[in-house]
Parts: structure tokens; C-alpha cells; sequence
């Protein structure tokens, strides 16, 4: 690849110097990153790409005696596209120069995904082909010849299943063969246009000649200067035949011999056909009379599980928290400490504040990555996309974003996360801004504990219309506000299937370690600096300069405005800790809210509790995943809107 | 465009016919890795109601578009 831009640009902070690079390719949904947590281990850590919100995955696996770094680039079809995650894959490519790319194809479609295989060799890049999917490849009568299309292509072809780890330890074998060698790839696409590549390449290299055809909007930038210079004249020349011969964009007319050759290639080495099966699942499952109320019925199940499920393992934990744990930790601190302010305000953390993360988030993020990893490997949130796509529409978003949306519910932080699915830096703008005001299982348990307990059901249901009108008005607002225009829908759909335990589990364990490993820093560190106040008394003045917002416009009590600041640090806290601070000023009977606050005033603090920024551990993903500019801006654009909220609230109600 | 042409949103379930034309210009989309080119067959399997996706399958494999792009894809029936 010598006619490509030098290494200096090696993609700064994503590269480990000295181990060779790997690069995981592949459509999305073909299992890349199954493979990629298969190959990688615990080793797997997110980064941003350098300068995008585009979140890149980088782990380490040993291969024969060689240790490597693993690139999980992000799902796309092709490389020429202008898709932010596509144009980050193309120039991950490029600028990285990975020393062996493993190309992750559908073997249930084979044709369409060796049109990405083609690509990379035409780029010259060493590629080693993971044929994934074959066992589903092979139940709907497909047969494929590996060996053969491995001498079509000159490059090496390994069948896989990645969900059992079937084809695995040969692709670790493998890459130790192709790392860094020179690919001798075989195929040829038409005469005129191999004739075009032949010329060009006398003044630089098949790789150099596709890129100045392909990319003739910004070839400069991935070609050397002098290579560029020498190929301009040449490549306007060729596109112009090219293009006068076919009467399309020489873009597409190579994209077109691409698919000629692919659809050969396929048919040389493939022995059967594939329809879209479960059909009839598919209709039911998409169309709005059968498939709302089967969304309904599925959301409603995975909320029944969650609070089932999710109770069911907080309550194991925290009993035994209490009974093993906490008394351990009690002795040790108070050895430790003795029995001061710095003890008891340590004790706020390391007791409580674990407490919380391990008995109160864990099991529902667990029970609800659970339900999550089922949805997605059935399929069914394919279906969902689908048929949300509408109603997404009106907010500028499409049907992907169903998926963050839905897991905002049980928890913000790995909805943010789920983002990255998301194919623009609007719709990911606009999403995360709803999932942020999406009430999570924290802010539920809130508004069960204060509001359906001494108000009532209906009044919680009301609070729920209210906030659900907050999130379609707020979506319709950014869709209209925000520059740009809401992207359309084009998806690859899927059959349903049966999810594999294996993959399941794996994923959930794989996010669970994920969201562990953001919160509970935050939450510890967050309890300690609460406990801190709480302990000094200093908390007291923490809230004076609010008393204006928080009496005068909320017509809150001053201790439960206090509450509503100190809930940013955990959002379930702001119950517990109102309650607490309410004993300790009123006496024993506060636990009753409605002896200190009147019904429209408990509505208020549930309801500003809700909308207003949900957490830090919130704060610190969106920042991640939006910039901080951006997770700043959402922040003081919630806690604006519940303020104004609550105030006209309370005064209708009142 | 000749008068058999017809936009891909007002196409019926079970319709099959020819890509004619595609929004190449539009910017984002891959049409060409997902082998939506004209002269290219294709066939309406699904349409959702109330302004939903139309589903299709194409020898590029089953796809889900959106109705605004789907009104941007001219098909020769």
C-alpha cells in the first residue's frame, strides 16, 4: 500500500504501539461483535473515534505466540458511504492500517456480503474471511464451499459460528499467518474497467487507482501528495470513459461490477437458495393491529419481569448485604475510623452506597440486559424498529432508536450506551435527550413510593401521561429546532431466530460489566460526598441559595428541596433521603409524607424529580457519548424544564 | 420518467418490477453495497399502514426503507 497517506496519521490513543492491529469488519447484525467478545475475552474496552461521538471497541487476544490488538469497527454494508459509522470504518481502515482485517460475512447472504470482502481487497488490505452464520446457513439448505471460494479469491475462508465459538480458535490460528504478509488476491471485474485500474496503476497501485476512482471527493485525502498529483488527470480521464460508457457515476458503475463478480463468485461456490423465513411471524409481528398490542404485550411482560425478577434478586442481595456484609464493613470502618464523622461519612459509601449499586441497580440492570439480549437475538426488536418507524419519524428519529428508548426505561446509563446503534450525530442528539427524561427504574421507584402510595394509582398514571406528553413534545421540538433533516429508514430485516443461551448470557454479562464499571465509581464516590454534608450539618446550607426556586416558585418545603439536589447523585435516594432528613426534623411520624407536604406538593416532587437531569452516572455517558458541551446543555435544558413544570403544576392543582 | 414508473411507497404488497431510478445524490445511504442500483429487480413484500416502512426484497437480501426514501425510489413495473 504504498500510495497511501504515511502512518503518521495512526489514529492517536487507539493504537497500542508495538502489538500488531486486527480489524473486525463486517455488516451489522452478522454476529462482528460476538466474534469480536469471543476473540478479545474481559480484554474489550469503548473508546470514542478521535474527534466523532462514534464509539469504537479495542481489546487484545492472543493468536498462536502473538499477542494482537482487536478493532471492533462499526456495522456497515460498504465503505464509499457518507454515513458518519461508515465513513469512520473507511477511515479507521486507512489511517490505522491494520495488519490483517478479518472480513465477518452472512453466509446466508453470501453475494451482498462478498461485495464488503472485494472491497477491502481491492484496498489491499490482508483479510482472512469469517463465514459466519453458517450453522443457520446450513438448517435453511444452503451449502457452501469454503475451500472453493478460498481459491477464487486467493485468501483464506473460515466457516463460524460465533455464537458457539464454532470456527474461533481457526481464526486465531489463521491471523498469525496473514499478519502483515502481502495479500495475492485473484479476482478480476470486467475488461474496461480492469483496463481503467491497469492504467492507473502504473503510476501508483491497484489500492491507490480504486480509491482516486472511487473517492473522488476526497482521494487527496488518504493518498500521498505526489501519488495524488500524478493519478488527478489520469482518474478524470478513466472516470470520464467510464462513465460515458455506462451513463452512471463511476462510483456506481464499480460498485456494480462489485456486485456482478460477488453474485458469480457466490454462485460458483453455493448450492441452495434463502427466503425471509418465518414470513407469517414477521406480518404478525409488524402490522399495527396485530403489532401494537403484541408490543404492548411485550413491554408489559418485560416490565412484569423486571420489577419480579429485579425485586426478587435485590431482595436476595440486600438481605444478604445486611447480614454478612454490612456488619463486616461496619466493624472494619469503625476499627479503622473510629466512630466520627470521617467513619460515619465513609460508611455513607463503601455500606450504603454499594448497598445501593449492588442491591438496587444491578439485579434490574441485570433482569433487564437479560430481556434485552432474548429481544435482540429472537429478532423481535428488528420487527420493532419496523414498526415504530413511524411515530420515531415525527421526532426526527428512525426505528433504530426503539431500542435505546425501551432500555431507558430500566436504566439510562446503558441506553446512552445503546446510542451508538444510531447512524447520525442528530438522531443521537435527539435520542439521548429523550432517554434522559425516560423515567428509569430509580425515578419509578420514586414516583411509586411518594406518589401511588399516599395519592393513589390515578395520580401516578397521571404523572406517567404527563411525562410521556414531555418526551413526544420534546422530540417534536428538537426535530423541529434542530438544523439538518431526520434521516429514513434502510434496514437490513431478519428472520426471527432462537436465541442461543450462550450468546445471551455472554452479552448480558458483557454489559452488566460495562454499566458496573461507569456507576459504581460514581455512586461511591457520590455517596461519599452526600454523606460528607449530611454528616457536617453543612448540608443545610447547601440549599439557601435555592430556597427562591424551590419555595417561592415550587411552593416546596425547603427540606424537600434539598432532597431534589442531592437526588443527582442517585435518583431513588431522593425518597429515602426526604424521609431521613423529615425525621430528623418533624420526628418520628414523617415517614408519612403527607404530615409535612400537601398531595399537589408531594405530585410536584415527584414529578420535577422525574424530568430534571437523571443522575451522574447519567451525566458522565452522555458526555462520553455526546460531548460535554452537549450532556451540559441537555442537563440545564431538563432541570429548566421541571422547574417551569412543577411551578404550573402546583398552581393548577392547588 | 415513462409512465409504467411509479414511486416504490404506492407499490402494493406482492408488486415486483425494476429499479429505475435511486436518490444516489442524497448523501448518506449505501444504495450501491446494498445493491439498490437501477435495473436491478425488486420485490414489495410487505407494505406497513399508516405511513410505515416498506419491506422488499432485492438480490442484495430483505430490507426495511422508510416511506420518504421509499418515495424516492422510481420502479419500472
Amino acid at each position: 500500500m504504498s500510495s497511501l497517506a504515511a502512518s503518521c496519521h495512526s489514529v492517536p490513543g487507539m493504537r497500542r504501539e508495538g502489538l500488531p492491529t486486527v480489524a473486525l469488519i463486517g455488516s451489522p447484525n452478522v454476529g462482528k461483535s460476538t466474534l469480536f467478545n469471543a476473540l478479545t475475552g474481559l480484554s474489550a474496552l469503548t473508546t470514542n473515534y478521535p474527534g466523532t461521538t462514534v464509539e469504537v471497541a479495542v481489546g487484545t487476544a492472543s493468536v498462536g505466540q502473538h499477542l494482537v490488538q482487536v478493532l471492533d469497527l462499526p456495522g456497515t454494508y460498504g465503505l464509499t458511504a457518507a454515513a458518519e459509522d461508515e465513513r469512520i470504518a473507511w477511515d479507521a481502515l486507512l489511517r490505522s492500517r491494520p495488519d490483517a482485517v478479518i472480513a465477518v460475512a452472512d453466509a446466508t447472504n453470501l453475494a451482498r456480503n462478498l461485495y464488503l470482502v472485494l472491497q477491502l481487497l481491492d484496498l489491499g488490505f490482508p483479510v482472512i474471511v469469517a463465514l459466519n452464520l453458517s450453522d443457520a446457513a446450513e438448517r435453511s439448505g444452503l451449502r457452501i464451499d469454503a475451500r472453493r471460494l478460498e481459491e477464487l479469491l486467493g485468501v483464506q475462508v473460515v466457516p463460524t459460528v460465533a455464537t458457539t465459538g464454532r470456527g474461533l480458535r481457526e481464526i486465531a490460528t489463521r491471523i498469525a499467518t496473514v499478519l502483515g504478509a502481502a495479500p495475492r488476491p485473484r479476482h478480476r471485474y470486467d475488461r474496461d474497467l480492469e483496463h481503467a485500474v491497469a492504467e492507473l496503476s502504473t503510476r501508483a497501485d491497484r489500492a491507490g487507482a480504486f480509491i482516486a476512482l472511487e473517492r473522488n471527493g476526497d482521494a487527496a485525502s488518504y493518498l500521498e501528495p505526489a501519488t495524488f498529483a500524478t493519478l488527478r488527470d489520469a482518474t478524470a480521464a478513466w472516470a470520464a470513459r467510464l462513465e460515458g460508457s455506462s451513463g452512471e457515476p463511476v462510483r456506481v458503475r464499480v460498485a456494480r461490477a462489485r456486485h456482478v463478480l460477488a453474485d458469480r463468485l457466490a454462485a460458483q461456490v453455493t448450492v441452495g437458495d434463502v427466503e425471509l423465513r418465518s414470513r407469517q411471524a414477521w406480518r404478525v409481528a409488524t402490522r399495527p393491529w396485530t403489532g401494537i398490542p403484541l408490543l404492548a404485550m411485550v413491554l408489559a411482560a418485560v416490565f412484569a419481569l423486571l420489577f419480579w425478577g429485579g425485586s426478587l434478586l435485590a431482595g436476595v442481595v440486600d438481605r444478604m448485604w445486611v447480614q454478612y456484609a454490612s456488619p463486616l464493613i461496619r466493624t472494619l470502618v469503625y476499627g479503622a475510623a473510629g466512630e466520627g464523622i470521617a467513619a460515619r461519612t465513609l460508611l455513607w459509601g463503601v455500606d450504603a452506597g454499594l448497598n445501593a449499586v449492588l442491591s438496587v441497580g444491578l439485579p434490574y440492570v441485570f433482569t433487564f440486559y437479560l430481556l434485552l439480549a432474548v429481544l435482540e437475538d429472537t429478532g423481535y426488536l428488528n420487527a420493532t424498529a419496523v414498526i415504530l418507524d413511524r411515530t420515531l419519524g415525527r421526532m426526527g428519529l428512525t426505528g433504530r432508536a426503539a431500542i435505546p428508548l425501551v432500555a431507558g426505561a430500566g436504566c439510562n446509563v446503558p441506553a446512552i450506551i445503546g446510542l451508538r446503534v444510531l447512524r447520525t450525530e442528530r438522531e443521537r442528539l435527539i435520542a439521548g435527550t429523550l432517554i434522559t427524561l425516560t423515567p428509569c427504574s430509580a425515578r419509578t421507584a420514586v414516583i411509586f413510593g411518594a406518589v401511588a402510595r399516599f395519592l393513589g394509582w390515578p395520580w401516578a398514571l397521571a404523572l406517567y401521561a404527563i411525562v410521556t406528553a414531555v418526551i413526544l413534545g420534546a422530540g417534536w421540538g428538537l426535530n423541529r429546532l434542530m438544523p439538518g433533516r431526520g434521516s429514513t429508514l434502510l434496514m437490513e430485516i431478519f428472520p426471527f431466530r432462537v436465541p442461543g443461551v450462550r450468546t445471551v448470557l455472554r452479552k448480558t454479562w458483557y454489559r452488566v460489566r460495562e454499566f458496573a464499571f461507569v456507576a459504581v465509581p460514581i455512586v461511591l464516590g457520590g455517596s461519599i460526598v452526600l454523606g460528607a454534608l449530611y454528616e457536617t450539618g453543612w448540608m443545610r446550607y447547601a440549599a439557601m441559595p435555592l430556597a427562591p426556586i424551590v419555595g417561592g416558585w415550587l411552593q416546596l418545603p425547603a427540606v424537600a428541596g434539598l432532597t431534589l439536589v442531592f437526588a443527582v447523585l442517585r435518583k431513588e435516594l431522593a425518597l429515602q433521603l426526604l424521609v431521613a432528613l423529615a425525621i430528623a426534623q418533624f420526628g418520628a411520624g414523617a415517614d408519612d409524607l403527607r404530615t409535612f407536604m400537601s398531595g399537589p406538593q408531594i405530585f410536584t416532587y415527584a414529578l420535577v424529580n422525574t424530568i430534571y437531569v437523571p443522575c451522574v452516572a447519567t451525566i458522565a455517558v452522555l458526555s462520553k457519548a455526546l460531548g460535554w458541551r452537549r450532556a451540559a446543555l441537555i442537563s440545564v435544558g431538563t432541570v429548566t424544564l421541571a422547574v417551569l413544570l412543577g411551578g404550573i403544576v402546583i398552581r393548577i392543582l392547588q | 420518467m415513462p409512465p409504467s414508473c411509479q414511486r416504490l411507497s404506492r407499490l402494493r404488497e406482492g408488486a415486483r418490477g425494476v429499479i429505475d431510478a435511486v436518490p444516489f445524490d442524497s448523501g448518506a445511504d449505501d444504495f450501491a453495497a446494498l445493491r439498490l442500483l437501477p435495473g436491478e429487480l425488486l420485490e414489495v413484500i410487505q407494505v406497513i399502514p399508516l405511513g410505515g416502512p416498506v419491506l422488499i426484497r432485492c438480490r442484495g437480501g430483505f430490507y426495511a426503507l422508510g416511506r420518504q426514501l421509499a418515495d424516492k425510489i422510481w420502479i419500472r413495473v
